[in-house]
């Protein structure tokens, strides 16, 4: 079913930079240390007075409500006002897509030791942008036309680029200096991770040397959050006690997904990209697979989750029994959970190894960015030699998965796998692995990680 | 409404456009464009401005101003 492995590591691919915008945290540090004591960012609004069914009671949530640009540089780029001041040029009136992929997009090209614009380096053509996800800015949209309905006079001409996916890499260039390649890479909730994938093929290919991969922070409208309500996939109902227990993957009470907001960026390049500038690798990316179910719908398919797990694994060249660690699609999905375990069984068998956990209870599910906060939090766990926690994991639906509980188990992860999975029956998965070498050199650790 | 408020108007849009002005002198010698603003940002200073003072101004006359200054007395001729 998998065909003939192309083996990525003909041509290996490795991360060099990353930055995250989170409720959790704002910086890989800060990330690392909430994922590994099982930090939520999930809460619940206060609700509306007076009585009301609880399908009409607001919904939990981890978004980036606090996010304030001019406040967001002030924290980030102190000593650098002249980027403060193009970030706010350029983005400033932006959606907030837009906004947030410019924010990590500077971040990850600086933690990657990139120059960026005005640097003439910059510019070399040799380097792309991939803007992860589509239909991004749908508040700003459904907000603009109830206004515009109200107002026409008032509508800004700039909404004809502000509606656009496309802003976003836009923004990006423009702040990065980047002249290569660029376009978006939709997948729904498998974005993320889909566009990482391209990248690792743009730059095997040797079309670029390197790609900054960026999941701007996706936004709803009302609409969209009640449409996905009404479908049964969102946690409302149980737990409203305690927010942040509400997206309980794996678990027996589990009772649907809780919506987060994350923007994250990486930088992937050719390892001797990387070496002739002096760039240190935090992970590679050895494989990938990428299936559809052949079905158009929101239901999930094992068989294809399966497929696409194992076609990452053959891609790698890696066994079942070398992975150490898998980071779950894992929702809290009510179907969509039970499903994953079955292919995870299916592809690693019942011996509780590898270890398993999600780390959507902890961000909430970030929808088109997921794949990519997921991908960074793969690579800080396995710098880290540890697995987060599960926390709200009480009765395992699958006792035999080693499914990560209540505190962070230290172990070797050497090899690890992410999953993402979307409606419309795209499943999408990819190998990371820490670089040769043993464990990573501690300064590294020390300036870039922990 | 004088020159000076309708002025007042431009100015004050203009700086919610483009943040970095507030502070700085924006005289009615200056055009937008050379106070750093695209055509993209122009259009949206020219389209609140108008909403603001209660006009509709055809894009033949604005394509006229060349200036902070011409586009306000363009403003004035349609102000009431």
């Amino acid at each position: 079913m998998t065909g003939p492995a192309a083996h990525v590591d003909r041509h290996p691919v490795v991360v060099t930079g990353a930055a995250v915008l989170s409720p959790l945290a704002e910086d890989l540090p800060a990330l690392a240390a909430a994922l590994l004591a099982g930090r939520s960012a999930v809460t619940l609004p206060p609700s509306p007075a007076g009585p009301a069914d609880v399908d009409e009671q607001p919904l939990p949530a981890a978004l980036l409500t606090e996010f304030h640009l001019d406040r967001w540089a002030q924290r980030h780029l102190p000593d650098d006002p002249g980027t403060a001041t193009r970030l706010r040029r350029v983005v400033g009136r932006a959606a907030l897509p837009a906004r947030t992929a410019g924010c990590v997009a500077l971040l990850a090209a600086r933690d990657a030791g990139l120059p960026v614009a005005p640097d003439p380096d910059a510019r070399s053509g040799r380097v792309g942008v991939l803007v992860a996800g589509s239909n991004l800015a749908l508040a700003h949209q459904a907000a603009t036309v109830l206004d515009h309905r109200d107002m026409p006079s008032r509508l800004r001409a700039s909404y004809a680029l502000t509606h656009l996916d496309v802003d976003a890499v836009a923004a990006v260039s423009e702040l990065t200096g980047i002249t290569g390649e660029g376009w978006v890479v939709g997948g729904a909730s498998a974005s993320g991770t889909i566009a990482l994938i391209q990248a690792v093929r743009m730059v095997a290919a040797d079309w670029v040397d390197r790609v900054l991969v960026v999941a701007p922070a996706a936004e709803l409208s009302p609409a969209e959050e009640e449409a996905f309500r009404r479908t049964g996939a969102m946690a409302y109902q149980r737990f409203r006690d305690t927010p942040e227990r509400m997206c309980r993957p794996f678990d027996r009470d589990r009772d649907g997904f809780v919506r987060g907001q994350a923007a994250a960026a990486v930088v992937v390049e050719r390892p001797d990209a990387a070496a002739a500038r002096g760039a240190v690798a935090l992970a590679e990316v050895v494989g990938y697979g990428q299936r559809l179910d052949a079905r158009r719908g929101t239901e999930p398919d094992a068989h294809g989750q399966e497929a696409a797990m194992r076609a990452a694994l053959a891609c790698a060249g890696v066994a079942p029994d070398d992975v150490d660690y898998v980071n779950a699609h894992a929702t809290g999905s009510v179907l969509g959970d039970l499903t994953e375990a079955t292919a995870l069984r299916r592809v690693f068998g019942d011996r509780g190894v590898p270890l398993v956990n999600s780390t959507k209870p902890l961000t909430g599910h970030c929808l088109s960015a997921a794949g990519l906060v997921e991908a960074i939090a793969v690579i800080l766990q396995m710098r880290a030699g540890a697995c987060h926690p599960n926390p709200n994991l009480d009765h395992p639906v699958e006792p035999v998965l080693g499914l990560v509980g209540a505190t962070a188990v230290h172990r070797s992860l050497r090899t690890a796998l992410s999953n993402s999975f979307a409606f419309g029956g795209v499943n999408a998965s990819v190998v990371l692995r820490l670089p040769d070498g043993g464990p990573p050199p501690s300064r590294v650790r020390q300036r870039r990680v922990l | 409404m004088t020159h000076d408020e309708i002025f007042a108007v431009i100015r004050r849009n203009l700086i919610e456009v483009v943040p970095e002005l507030a502070g700085s002198p924006i005289t009615p010698e200056q055009s937008m464009r050379d106070l750093g603003a695209n055509s993209i940002d122009r259009l949206d200073v020219v389209i609140a401005a108008q909403d603001d003072l209660g006009i509709k101004v055809p894009a033949s006359e604005l394509a006229k101003a060349d200036s902070l200054g011409a586009l306000s007395r363009i403003f004035s001729e349609y102000v009431s």
